[in-house]
């Protein structure tokens, strides 16, 4: 294919544009946050690491922190869960209504994470179920799980049954065939599908401002933080985050590339 | 009955055991997390306020909201700065979406695709606080427009609905890229090169070729861009300041603020309606399949 030499140019300007505002700023947030200067910005003072040692006498962020893990491991279990038996359900039988129930699956997905928090606080409250942890685990859930469906249906369409039934006439029954032949083939979809609920939860606020209470996960209190006046402790924050969250995911798409091939 | 209609019962009994087993957590996930608070929003935006103590239903908190001109501005803006950032979107990402797919080399545009996914996995909130730090008047842009003397005051940039578009289209454009890039993917090349063989210049063959067929990535992307903007609290409250309410903070402050959850439930269903119409309006004009357009995410 023929590409002009203009063209190839501008391309190239392009990209270059587009990753300083891709990256730019999330390299200056890290930056930032070795700042010996409290106000968060450009030139750099001096280098330091109190930001980092204010956070961690920070008790309220260490307990948003932990509150946030907590409730991203029962969003995770719950929605792997529930994910995992709706897939067979959808792939494996044909019934009545089933496309309809296929749309407000995956519903969620499309739908404003406000809208899911309010409707949610709503009927909570009809049912005297106090806003909290619990209540943001079942708000977040409300739409991880339909990303977690989609992961594992797309692998379990991929799956070819006459290996189960193989398994059958070889005496194992089907319960039996579907743990060792099948699960273990949807391994990888499974792996993949609790790190996207898990980063989907840790991350989330939009759905969970409205059920939390008065109680705080991490992006709760970062958010209020940051209302409250810029700080380069949230910029150490941020960077710690960051850090983690890149790890992970290369971790989870390295897993998921090995266990492709 | 003969013992094979018996057998073929039974299995049939099995069958639907399994499948009621298997379909009971979905069904009580899309009953009590999504069918039922939904419909109860719907009917409660019906309702008078609780204090009133009046029963039956009622459109008063509709009338309140379409007569209200603050309101009325503050949902037109929504939907308007939506639309734009849904647009700048398409023109930032559609270039870089093209480029991945079909002028990079292989190794190239995988290098590229993982920095391009990279921070998506920093969660929002960071995203935009660092749009914070930038955009500040003692920020980093002006900081640096200061030292080079090009200007003696900050200009204003963050708190200002420049800085809600700059934000939101940072924050989803990865929604906008991945749909793009995966209809490009399955594009033949010797469609663009037949039409550059017929005497088509490269501008014509992206305007003719290229963009009509990745159709189906556009709308996909600009569904799921339109939607997290309209419905995201994070940008528009911590980039938009006090002074441009966006329509999802308009319903919080309802909410928690007022205390008026009627009045709430009328503005978050209304916001639902519009995202619902904004999609459907997105389905009819490119002919597609809702169910594809989420799956194609």
């Amino acid at each position: 294919m023929q590409i002009s030499k203009f063209e190839k140019i501008f391309y190239r300007v392009f990209l270059v544009l587009f990753l300083v505002y891709l990256l730019g700023p999330l390299i200056v947030v890290m930056l930032l946050s070795f700042n010996t200067s409290p106000a968060p910005t450009l030139p750099m003072k001096g280098l330091t690491l109190k930001w980092y040692k204010a956070l961690a006498a920070d008790s309220l962020l260490k307990g948003s922190l932990l509150n946030s893990i907590m409730v991203a491991i029962a969003v995770t279990i719950l929605s792997v869960s529930i994910a995992l038996t709706t897939s067979f359900a959808l792939v494996r039988y044909r019934f009545f209504g089933q496309n309809v129930f296929y749309a407000l699956a995956l519903s969620p997905i499309i739908t404003p994470g406000v809208i899911l928090g309010v409707s949610i606080l709503i009927f909570l409250y009809k049912i005297h179920f106090q806003p909290g942890l619990k209540a943001v685990v079942l708000g977040q859930s409300s739409f991880i799980i339909s990303f977690a469906m989609l992961t594992i249906m797309g692998r379990l369409r991929k799956f070819d049954t006459s290996l189960e039934e193989a398994a059958q006439d070889l005496g194992a029954n089907k319960a039996k065939a579907i743990f060792k032949i099948t699960i273990p083939f949807l391994k990888p979809a499974i792996i993949s599908s609790a790190s996207l609920s898990f980063l989907l939860s840790f991350d989330n606020f939009n759905t969970t401002l409205f059920l939390v209470g008065n109680q705080r996960t991490l992006p709760i209190q970062i958010y209020s933080m940051l209302r409250f006046g810029l700080s380069p402790k949230i910029n150490a924050i941020s960077t710690i985050l960051v850090v983690v969250t890149v790890l992970f995911g290369f971790l989870s798409s390295r897993t998921d590339e090995t266990k492709e091939s | 009955m003969s013992t094979l209609t018996l057998i073929k019962n039974k299995d049939q009994f099995r069958r639907n055991l399994t499948l009621f087993i298997l379909l009971l957590p979905g069904l009580l996930w899309i009953l009590f997390l999504i069918v039922i608070p939904q419909l109860q929003m719907f009917l409660d935006s019906f309702k008078y306020r609780p204090i009133y103590h009046k029963k039956g239903l009622t459109l008063e908190n509709y009338a309140y909201f379409f007569t209200n001109v603050l309101y009325i501005k503050i949902f037109l803006k929504t939907l308007l700065v939506a639309v734009l950032v849904t647009f700048v979107s398409f023109l930032v990402c559609f270039p870089i979406a093209f480029y991945i797919a079909k002028v990079a080399k292989p190794n190239v545009a995988r290098k590229i695709f993982v920095l391009v996914i990279i921070p998506f996995w920093v969660s929002e909130l960071i995203r935009t606080f660092s749009w914070m730090i930038i955009l500040g008047d003692h920020g980093v842009i002006n900081r640096f427009l200061m030292m080079l003397h090009l200007r003696t005051e900050p200009i204003t940039l963050l708190y200002t609905n420049f800085s809600v578009i700059v934000g939101l289209v940072y924050n989803y454009l990865l929604f906008m890229i991945l749909p793009i890039y995966s209809t490009l993917e399955g594009m033949d090349n010797s469609l663009m090169e037949a039409a550059q063989d017929l005497g088509a210049n490269r501008f014509n063959v992206i305007r003719k070729i290229v963009i009509p067929y990745s159709i189906p990535g556009i709308m996909s992307g600009a569904i799921m861009v339109f939607m997290l903007s309209v419905g995201t609290y994070i940008a528009p409250t911590l980039l938009g300041g006090t002074k441009e309410i966006w329509f999802t903070e308009l319903i919080y402050n309802k909410f928690f603020k007022a205390m008026n959850w009627r009045l709430g439930s009328a503005l978050a269903f209304t916001l639902l309606i519009l995202t619902i119409l904004f999609i459907f309006a997105v389905i009819k004009i490119a002919g597609l399949k809702l169910t594809d357009v989420i799956e194609e995410e």
